[in-house]
């Protein structure tokens, strides 16, 4: 299989390049670097709803912060074991999103849009009011430096490789199921809904299964975030979390899986030069967005792949056309002729 | 085999939009084998009919029975496991996937593969030979690579019957599969389904009069949401409300 070879050897490429970063960029860079990774994670695991299911949640920060609030009472309470406090706050959003995603499927369209808006919302707004569990407004601080066993990984360096680990995984199985049967399920979804039940399949179990999925990978970066803070406030639940994270994916090139890293890189670093200059960042986050879907509809990804395949096509004559996904819709407007 | 339950039987089946009684007692008995075509002018319900028969609409009331199960509850995607196939009126492909992942997307919706998460979709053996297989009979292997939105009208509407076709059903939901097509597309599709094997009991919604009387054995004929005639095709066309219908109004007092 020579696609597999080139997938493992481009992800071991990947590996090295994460770790001479972890020796040459200053802690600085690092923190900044680490940020880029646990936003490719979350926005990567929304692309699975958004480019692949064709199902635009704009709540997928419930999932995201729920686990940042998960980790930082474990880790305060518990154990601060990194391995455990990770496992436990992804088991802990995998049970909220049980819940989450029965009641989000019950719509399609704007109102799933509007739905997932609002659930997410509501758990924003108990993180907000419960002063007693979660510090209201002022957040949950202290959350310590996570431990695996006798290793601290108190500097940045080794907190920024072992989050490298945790993207790279998580990106080989998103891969994995995107090009599997059960991922050309979900897209067959994203396409035609109904078609679909036409042809025997149980749409609204796939895309149970596609949330659940979705939620567990939202929630390992929900995690590593509230350890990298320090500190677990409600803005990681809020609205512009989730807006941020479908910025990166429309951005970066939804239905690619690979675009969504992208998008986090130019997110975060955007993020980190407007903050220095002005604290409207969310009118920035606005004004982009009206950029990319106006500019770039189909993202920044799509047009580098297709320039580097066929760079690399010189002289091996005509291959089999790749399938390019077109341009995707604004969010909340789904696809396929649904009734 | 002795006397067979029929393929579909529907029973006294209506549906109501509102005020609106787009279906009106229905019942209709389709025999295994049986080519039964459904025509009636625009607004007759037969859509509609087909909606309630494949499940993406409930009926305000009747029974609905296929091969003997009683369906009138199920989902549609647990109808089409008891061998129900349907086609759409409007073309519903998969648009921006390639020719070959519809094929796929057809093959494995009644088997386990389509819950693999974690093996690639060309490493299925299995399922890239049959689609091999099915791309050459049906003249659409060069076309493989090609997004649903590359295929020509008449290619597209190819597709749409064979996506149906592919999971070898028992029973086959037609809604105007000459629908839009030229005379010589038109022919060529109704050989191609003349051609499915003849166990496969077939409902067909058609307008195209030579169609009907090439591919089917019986006919109802609809209008206004209720059943006119039902019989052979020379029967019903001889049926003066049949004519009445289709060639105007009739002169009322």
């Amino acid at each position: 299989m020579r696609g597999s070879t080139k997938a493992i050897l481009g992800g071991l490429a990947f590996c090295v390049l994460l770790v001479i970063l972890s020796r040459a960029l200053s802690s600085y860079y690092l923190v900044l670097s680490t940020r880029i990774l646990i936003f490719a994670i979350f926005a990567m695991s929304l692309d699975l709803l958004v480019g692949y299911t064709g199902r635009s949640s704009l709540g997928h920060a419930a999932f995201f912060g729920f686990s940042g609030y998960a980790t930082g009472l474990f880790a305060l309470k518990v154990s601060n074991n990194l391995i455990l406090t990770i496992g436990a706050a992804v088991l802990v959003t995998f049970l909220m999103a049980l819940i989450f995603s029965a009641l989000a499927l019950r719509a399609r369209g704007v109102y799933f849009l509007m739905l997932t808006l609002a659930l997410s919302q509501v758990i924003w707004g108990i993180a907000f009011e419960w002063r007693a569990l979660t510090g209201g407004d002022d957040g949950l601080p202290g959350v310590p430096r996570p431990v695996i066993g006798p290793y601290h990984l108190t500097d940045s360096s080794s907190f920024f490789l072992f989050t490298g680990g945790m993207f790279v995984i998580s990106a080989a199985i998103l891969l994995l199921i995107v090009r599997s049967p059960f991922g050309l399920t979900l897209q067959g979804i994203r396409e035609s809904a109904s078609r679909m039940s036409a042809l025997g399949y149980n749409v609204w179990l796939h895309e149970y299964l596609a949330f659940l999925i979705s939620a567990i990978f939202a929630g390992a970066a929900g995690s590593l975030l509230a350890y990298q803070n320090g500190i677990v406030s409600p803005t990681q639940l809020f609205v512009v979390s989730s807006a941020e994270a479908l910025l990166m994916v429309i951005l970066g090139g939804a239905g690619t899986m690979i675009g969504p890293f992208f998008g986090s890189v130019v997110v975060v670093l955007l993020e980190y030069l407007v903050s220095q200059h002005t604290e409207r960042w969310v009118t920035a986050l606005g004004i982009i967005y009206i950029m990319v879907v106006v500019g770039a509809p189909r993202g920044i990804y799509p047009p580098m792949r297709d320039f580097v395949i066929r760079r690399l096509r010189r002289g091996k004559g005509p291959k089999a056309a790749v399938s390019v996904p077109l341009p995707e819709p604004a969010p909340g407007i789904t696809m396929g002729a649904d009734t | 085999m002795a006397v067979s339950t029929p393929a579909l039987s529907l029973e006294r089946i209506s549906k109501h939009f509102g005020a609106l009684k787009a279906v009106e007692q229905v019942s209709m008995q389709i025999q295994q084998g049986e080519r039964r075509a459904v025509i009636g002018p625009n607004g007759a319900g037969k859509t509609t009919l087909f909606h309630v028969v494949s499940g993406v609409l409930p009926p305000t009331a009747g029974a609905i029975h296929v091969f003997g199960n009683d369906v009138t509850r199920l989902p549609t995607h647990r109808r089409i496991r008891l061998g129900m196939a349907r086609t759409f009126q409007i073309t519903n492909l998969f648009r921006r996937l390639t020719v070959e992942h519809n094929v796929y997307l057809a093959l494995q919706g009644l088997t386990p593969t389509k819950w693999q998460m974690f093996r690639p979709q060309g490493s299925v053996k299995e399922l890239v030979q049959q689609a091999d297989r099915l791309l050459e009979e049906w003249n659409l292997e060069d076309r493989r690579h090609a997004l649903v939105t590359e295929l020509s009208y008449g290619e597209q509407r190819a597709l749409e019957i064979m996506l149906a076709v592919c999971q070898k059903p028992k029973l086959l939901l037609l809604d105007e599969p000459t629908a839009g097509l030229s005379p010589a597309e038109t022919a060529t599709a109704a050989e191609t389904i003349r051609r499915l094997p003849r166990d496969i009991s077939m409902l067909l919604i058609e307008h195209d009069m030579d169609v009907v009387f090439d591919l089917c054995d019986t006919m109802t004929v609809m209008h206004l949401g209720e059943v006119l005639a039902t019989g052979d095709p020379a029967s019903v066309r001889g049926n003066p409300q049949v004519q009445e219908i289709y060639l105007g109004e009739a002169i009322e007092a």
